[in-house]
């Protein structure tokens, strides 16, 4: 594959998940651990209340 | 440990009075369970697996569960761990309340933990007896709902208290509140252990009920909102939101290495563990029916065991295709993934209902 399609290729997979997918070789526990780290920040984004 | 620090060096810098606010301790607890398990957990995982502490997986169940054989258990530890050493940490240790629900937690983690250990290391597939393990949940249970009954020094400490009614507090005495609290706090604990029999199906309901759980002891622990709300003041339970939200962080990174398919199991140690822990918790802040409520995941699969060895017993016949419950949907052709995660959204809507009886009474 030369540089461009690489480059096109990777546009095609550009979402995180797919990148994550592609390192680790299995996703399927990848949905459970983006919504782990969404709830983390839900609460960081919590703590701003007291926080100031 | 940190609170009285920061109440030390507050003298000096008024900044450090912030830390005196348990909403901001609490958040601070769960962030900091999250790292530790985040830290200890890989090692951990790492040396249960050298150490070959597998779980073993019962034949009779679905033949899908079969591939999980050799999954390092005991990651209960982890929570255990990561609880303490953040509630030690965040926590006022000169609260009453959070010792009781840390030490009733250990105990039960102890039981867990030496039964784990004689099925995985001494490859003795019974472990500790069933009358055994009874006999020492029902020692530690009683140990802890007693001191909680005889140092109780106001009514509403010991009443029942009923959701939706305004009025209605049933009296239980101190002998009426030691037997409800035994079943509460031994039910609990048996019921999330015998949940935990999916990737991540005991502990995110744990999680939820447990934050659930973290808003109505910071309401009983509040003089103000426990008046507006109509709630029994229970002065100190309020700290318990620091225990309850290092819970849910070490929960919630629990979930990272059980999500499916699971790197590691909690067991019995986390099982019994974190039952126990939601049990007392409920019994400190009088919200029994409410937790009864929430944990109705739990509360339907021990009823699905129950039903399923009566019949059997009764009439030879069995109610489910296989017990607990989440069995019975896997050999109806669900996926383990579905299973969990539609129990999950059971246990959300059900938290979501207990939540709503702080305000609809």
């Amino acid at each position: 594959m030369n540089a461009r399609a690489r480059r096109l290729a990777d546009l095609g997979e550009a979402n995180l998940r797919e990148q994550v997918k592609r390192l680790r070789g299995r996703d399927q526990n990848l949905p459970v651990r983006f919504w782990i780290i969404t709830m983390m920040l839900v609460l960081f984004g919590l703590s701003t209340l007291k926080l100031r | 440990m940190l609170l009285e620090l920061a109440e030390w060096l507050s003298r000096d810098i008024r900044a450090f009075n912030v830390f005196s606010y348990i909403t901001l301790r609490t958040v601070l607890s769960a962030m900091t369970a999250l790292v530790i398990s985040f830290v200890i957990g890989p090692w951990m995982i790492k040396r249960l697996t050298e150490l070959k502490i597998g779980q073993s997986v019962r034949d009779d169940g679905p033949q899908t569960h079969l591939v999980k054989a050799g999954t390092p258990t005991m990651g209960g530890a982890l929570i255990l761990v990561s609880v303490v050493v953040t509630t030690l940490l965040w926590g006022d240790l000169s609260n009453r309340y959070v010792w009781t629900v840390l030490l009733t937690t250990i105990g039960f983690g102890a039981v867990g933990w030496v039964d784990d250990y004689r099925k995985v290391v001494y490859k003795n597939p019974k472990g500790l007896s069933a009358r055994a393990k009874f006999f020492w949940q029902t020692v530690i249970a009683l140990i802890a709902v007693s001191y909680l009954a005889y140092q109780a020094n106001l009514p509403q400490q010991t009443e029942l208290i009923v959701p939706f009614f305004k009025t209605i507090a049933i009296p239980l005495g101190v002998t009426g509140f030691i037997i409800l609290g035994f079943f509460v706090v031994v039910g609990t604990s048996n019921a999330v252990n015998l949940t935990d029999g999916l990737d991540g199906l005991a502990i995110m309901p744990t999680v939820m009920i447990a934050s659930a759980l973290a808003v109505f002891a910071y309401v009983s622990g509040n003089v103000v909102f426990a008046k507006y709300l109509n709630f029994p003041y229970i002065a100190g339970s309020g700290e318990l939101c620091v225990f309850l939200g290092a819970m849910a962080g070490a929960g919630l990174a629990f979930l990272w290495f059980n999500a499916y398919p699971a790197e590691v199991f909690m067991g019995d140690v986390g099982a019994l563990a974190l039952g126990a822990a939601l049990g007392i918790v409920a019994l400190i802040v009088r919200q029994e029916i409410v937790l009864f409520i929430m944990a109705g995941v739990f509360v339907v699969e021990t009823l699905s065991v129950i039903i399923q060895v009566a019949s059997f017993k009764l009439t030879g016949k069995r109610v489910f295709r296989m017990a607990p419950l989440h069995h019975h949907f896997e050999l109806k052709g669900w996926k383990e993934n579905q299973v969990v995660v539609r129990f999950w959204i059971i246990t959300m809507m059900l938290v979501l209902f207990g939540l709503s009886t702080l305000k609809l009474r």
